[in-house]
């Protein structure tokens, strides 16, 4: 059990602040991407410990990464559903930057960056999810089609049509 | 605005993070209290160990140093180191032994100096000579002591043997060139078991051959021979129920 633990601790820390920001930039909530990145880790760590078992019969989790994301991707579904809520928010209401950063990192963070994260949401989803996973994350394209269970040429496509869309927007 | 241009302004969301204590607290949200090892460094078990257990080691450390010192001092002979803690342990075990076999210990113990004293003599260790015989002397002059309250014929005959061996190591010194000084302590302890040895055979009724030896022994205790003296005396044997 403490091995688990160590294992998935380790696993914490190196996803923490990645699941933390993918939930955040489709939210635009602290409190919000706070709570359901709890829950990600928390769905995370008891799944893990099931894997664990020696019992054959059991799922092991293949990709830790990908599996995360895929909770993460499952709860903000549930998250919407719930709340009846859009995906896509509007820019005017939006808050930009996490307030939780103190107001250094405030002063430091861009304007261009606010325009970016505000055209963002009104991204596609699928368009939206790749961007960030690729050029926030450092996820790779087999990564992400993994992550999105999608193939990695369906995955080059979106991100393409992503990027084309968001400097359209920007440009606009 | 190129594409490059762009990827670098997205990446500038990178900075968006959570807050240090949230990832903390969550953490341990998570998986609960953690079970909490202390850390401790053999730097900081160490001393805690050696404190905790140095009366244990410094107790062990002194048994076996006794241990070793009181074997050691079992060979050791006047002028060593160890001489004073085997003279020690003859002492206390002196208090042990009862009052009938306290002369026989004071003899005994004459014997053992006179022997080192032959050994030294032997290796020709002239600077602990001087020593040796001194003490050869206090240990024979404490056996003379003792001798004097001797009380009767059953106690001098048990110390005869050692007399004997006394004797015979005085003799073995001699043969060394070695002389223990003034014999008045030695002859006065013949004396006294002789003493004690005539007057009991004055009161007994001897056989004809035995009163002739008791005769021929007074004679040679006139003249102040006290050895031959006890070795005639030696050759009378009592009749047990006398």
């Amino acid at each position: 059990m403490d091995k688990q633990r160590q294992i998935f601790s380790g696993i914490y820390d190196q996803y923490i602040e990645k699941i933390y920001r993918f939930i955040f930039l489709k939210v635009s909530s602290p409190e919000i991407a706070q709570d359901l990145t709890s829950e990600t880790f928390l769905k995370g760590w008891e799944a893990f410990k099931k894997s664990q078992n020696p019992n054959p019969n059991k799922h092991k989790i293949e990709n830790i990464q990908a599996f995360l994301y895929q909770i993460a991707r499952n709860l903000l579904t549930d998250f919407y559903r719930e709340k009846g809520r859009t995906q896509v928010i509007s820019a005017e209401n939006i808050r930009i930057i996490d307030p939780t950063v103190n107001l250094e990192e405030k002063a430091e963070f861009s304007s261009d960056c606010e325009q970016i994260k505000v055209h963002l949401a009104d991204l596609k989803e699928d368009y939206q999810e790749v961007i960030i996973l690729h050029y926030i994350n450092d996820l790779s394209i087999k990564e992400i089609a993994q992550t999105l269970e999608k193939p990695e040429g369906t995955v080059r496509v979106m991100l393409h049509r992503g990027l084309k869309e968001l400097k359209s927007l920007l440009e606009a | 605005m190129t594409e490059k241009e762009l990827i670098l302004k997205i990446q500038g969301l990178r900075e968006i993070k959570p807050k240090k204590e949230w990832v903390f607290l969550t953490k341990r949200e998570i998986f609960g209290e953690p079970e909490v090892k202390p850390k401790i460094s053999w730097l900081e078990v160490f001393p805690r160990f050696f404190f905790q257990y140095k009366l244990a080691f410094a107790s062990l450390a002194l048994i076996v140093v006794v241990v070793c010192a009181f074997g050691f001092s079992q060979n050791a002979v006047p002028g060593d180191l160890l001489f004073a803690l085997k003279k020690a342990t003859e002492t206390a075990q002196t208090a042990f032994i009862s009052q009938d076999e306290q002369l026989k210990n004071r003899l005994e113990l004459a014997n053992k100096r006179l022997e080192e004293l032959t050994k030294i003599a032997e290796q020709n260790q002239s600077k602990r000579l001087a020593s040796a015989i001194e003490e050869c002397q206090a240990s024979v002059s404490q056996a003379a002591d003792m001798a004097m309250q001797v009380k009767g014929p059953q106690e001098a005959r048990k110390v005869i043997p050692e007399i004997k061996k006394m004797e015979g190591n005085i003799q073995n010194l001699k043969s060394y060139g070695v002389e223990i000084g003034d014999t008045k302590n030695t002859d006065n302890i013949y004396k006294s078991v002789v003493d004690a040895l005539l007057k009991d055979l004055e009161n007994r009724t001897l056989t004809e051959e035995q009163q002739k030896l008791l005769t021929q022994a007074q004679e040679t205790y006139e003249t102040g021979n006290y050895p031959d003296t006890l070795t005639v005396l030696m050759q009378i044997q009592p009749a047990a129920n006398d």
